[in-house]
């Protein structure tokens, strides 16, 4: 590129911060170590999950129950879990690409249920809906029937 | 590499520009940043997490200094207004290196301290946190020659951009998309781009209301061909760093930004417009003076000194 220039060049100690930055940038994520903001190993996205589970709860007499308050809320966010954030997100059995087996379901929402001090006040049980999402006709997404399922936790 | 082309090199990289493209660029840079610094007052409430266990791997550069006084809110606010500040000191040249340097500080310090306090990630801000911290060294290492341009009357044209600016800029934009891409395909190959996954996140994420959601979610051909052609950018973005395929992967990464931000909303705008500024040929444009952004509010021909003059 020819361009007008008449600062003399500078010293080889202005590349010292650049090649620094660069070599973190490039070589962190090397050592194992996925983030450590502001270098990263770029993980968003990273996983290939083939379903999602929708959830929905309600209690002995059909009121709808927040899903925070059984351990059933979305908190994957499509970055790997575990890196790059300093604190462990609330209990939760969401995650993309798993479809929580019965006991892990009822796990939950007792592990809820005791944690907020709700066991009292869902009337004898609460009813969990999980909806699996996944490949219906290998063109679209859908709910698969199959998959999904509706089960029951009685509250003594 | 013989010592000739080492020093061929080091010579090149060293080399001092005008800074035409280097003003535009570190505008963008800074007063995105300060933008972005925005998202953390308005979701205090809502993304940080206060009653968890700390999480046991490192996250950012403060993980030694984890602890209470990192978990107090008024921390993260100071340091916003901090960046406020200090950003626009940068943009308008006043207390100059400091204004840039504790821009760069403050702003890696305000997003480690809520990344510190979230129970998920989020990478909106590492490319633009990386950037400020290359422009504020390179405003450190001007200074005296800008310094000297300002006492004579003359700030702008005495400000040089020298080569290792834009070179380390790109590297580490090339690298950072590299990383997302080589990611991918060491954790899940190159089945990544099977189609259902983005069919997935575009179904809990996608903005309903799009036309291109609807495309996505309707062809698991056409959302094959995106998956693979975003991997294959990513993987391959490093090459940017070579003239030849720089604009190539410049436009696929914009478009691939375009697709992120319309669809799913997140903050992705500021790394759009650094890889738009970075790999299309603005900077080749603005310094053989085919393009004066200055035209914008100086239209006065006359008013606009050649590059050559």
């Amino acid at each position: 590129m020819d361009v007008y220039c008449k600062s003399p060049p500078g010293s080889l100690r202005e590349l010292i911060l650049p090649i620094a930055v660069i070599g973190l940038t490039f070589g962190l994520p090397l050592t194992g170590v996925v983030d450590c903001y502001p270098f990263t190993g770029a993980p968003m996205f990273n996983e290939e999950p083939l379903v999602y589970c929708e959830y929905s709860a309600k209690d002995g007499l059909g009121n709808e129950i927040p899903l925070e308050l059984l351990r059933l809320q979305r908190i994957d966010n499509g970055n790997p879990p575990g890196h790059g954030h300093g604190r462990k997100p609330r209990k939760s059995i969401d995650r993309l690409g798993k479809i929580p087996s019965v006991d892990e379901v009822e796990e939950a929402v007792w592990g809820g249920l005791i944690e907020n001090r709700m066991a009292q006040k869902v009337h004898g049980s609460v009813t969990i809906e999980v909806q699996v999402i996944g490949d219906v006709d290998g063109n679209r997404i859908g709910i698969l029937p199959e998959k999904s399922r509706k089960q029951t936790v009685w509250i003594q | 590499m013989n010592p000739t082309s080492t020093q061929r090199l080091l010579s090149w990289l060293l080399t001092r520009h005008p800074a035409t493209f280097g003003r535009l660029f570190e505008f963008f840079v800074v007063f995105w940043s300060a933008c972005l610094c925005t998202y953390l007052p308005v979701t205090q409430l809502t993304e940080r997490v206060y009653d968890t266990p700390q999480n046991e791997t490192i996250a950012t550069i403060l993980h030694p200094f984890r602890g209470s006084l990192l978990s107090n809110p008024m921390v993260e606010i100071g340091l916003v207004l901090g960046v406020w500040v200090c950003a626009a000191l940068w943009l308008c040249q006043r207390l100059l290196p400091f204004s840039s340097w504790l821009t760069a500080l403050l702003f890696t310090l305000a997003w480690a301290v809520r990344l510190e306090n979230m129970g998920k990630t989020i990478h909106v801000s590492h490319l633009s946190a990386l950037l400020l911290w290359v422009l504020a060294w390179w405003r450190q290492e001007t200074l005296k020659e800008f310094r000297e341009a300002c006492s004579q009357g003359q700030s702008w044209s005495g400000l040089f951009y020298p080569e290792w600016v834009f070179q380390s800029c790109l590297t580490i934009a090339a690298l950072f998309y590299g990383w997302a891409g080589w990611s991918k395909l060491a954790s899940s190959g190159l089945d990544w781009a099977n189609g259902i996954s983005m069919q997935l996140w575009t179904k809990l994420w996608g903005n309903p209301d799009f036309f291109a959601t609807n495309w996505v979610l309707e062809s698991r051909p056409f959302t094959i061909f995106l998956q693979a052609l975003s991997l294959a950018l990513e993987v391959f973005a490093p090459l940017a760093i070579l003239p030849f395929f720089r604009t190539w992967i410049g436009i696929g990464l914009i478009g691939m930004h375009i697709g992120i931000v319309t669809i799913f909303g997140w903050g992705f705008h500021g790394n759009m417009i650094f890889v738009a500024l970075l790999m299309l040929p603005f900077r080749q444009w603005l310094e053989e003076g085919r393009l004066d952004w200055r035209m914008f509010w100086n239209p006065s021909p006359n008013k606009i000194p050649s590059p050559k003059a």
